[in-house]
């Protein structure tokens, strides 16, 4: 019984330091993305990789490590809240790029928002 | 254990001076705001690190006040540019905007000219009327 709870723990320590690992090494990816990439929707892109799964990862291997409620529940709540949050500032940023044309439209493979800014200025134009 | 909690902090703080390089260098507002957002996910992975690593879970809350932050901070920035956009200026980026400020004179210059055309006229006509 001992030895096996002794072999659990070793096994979620290990596992944490593998999620973490993973998680930075997203973050590092981010890092290069956003460094190298052209363009605002491109740096987004890359962005919100460390935001979520990178995120996430590290926050499994805190709580693998820390294997307590209370502090579970917290690490829940803030990877819901970045799942929640991050889709909509990365919305909002890529809104905003295309609006001050941020954007080279010829490499947009569909390009709804365009259209339907062009409908609306058309609605207001007549 | 050691070991790989130095190379998981060595690959954060690598990744913190790429991020810090863009947020430096970003040539828009909005390259910053996502830099910036990248830069407090970040520090999230690194308060999480330290937690794990010295079992100590104090700073939990931070992660939170962290997370409120940075969406704020890039929801509230691609807001300010909306509006600016809403408000009609042509490029409203903050560096561009101040190239629209310069195409304003730029663009009121030749209407200087234009200005001082019919005064070089009325100046023909003065002198033709002087003659």
């Amino acid at each position: 019984m001992n030895w096996n709870q002794h072999n659990w723990s070793e096994a979620a320590d290990v596992a944490s330091l593998v999620c973490m690992l993973a998680g930075a090494v997203l973050c590092l990816l981010a890092g290069i993305g956003l460094v190298r990439l052209p363009d605002v929707l491109t740096r987004i892109h890359a962005a919100t990789k460390p935001q979520v799964a990178g995120l996430l990862l590290v926050l499994l291997g805190a709580g693998l490590r820390l294997r307590d409620v209370a502090d579970l529940g917290t690490l829940v709540l803030v990877g819901l809240f970045q799942l929640l949050t991050v889709p909509v500032a990365a919305h909002m940023v890529g809104r905003a790029a295309y609006r001050t044309g941020r954007t080279d439209r010829e490499h947009l493979v569909v390009d709804e928002l365009g259209t339907a800014l062009d409908k609306s200025r058309g609605d207001q134009g007549e | 254990m050691e070991a790989v909690l130095s190379i998981v902090i060595a690959l954060l703080l690598a990744s913190g001076v790429l991020v810090t390089v863009r947020l430096v260098r970003g040539p828009s507002t909005l390259d910053r705001a996502v830099a910036l957002d990248a830069l407090a996910a970040v520090v999230m992975a690194g308060i999480g690190v330290l937690t794990a690593a010295r079992q100590i879970p104090y700073y939990l809350p931070a992660l939170l006040v962290l997370s409120f932050l940075g969406f704020t901070g890039s929801v509230s920035i691609a807001r300010f540019l909306a509006l600016r956009d809403e408000a009609g200026s042509e490029d409203p980026d903050l560096g561009d905007g101040r190239g629209g400020e310069n195409d304003g004179p730029e663009s009121a210059a030749p209407d200087r000219g234009r200005g001082g055309g019919p005064e070089q006229n009325g100046g023909a006509a003065e002198q033709g009327s002087g003659g």
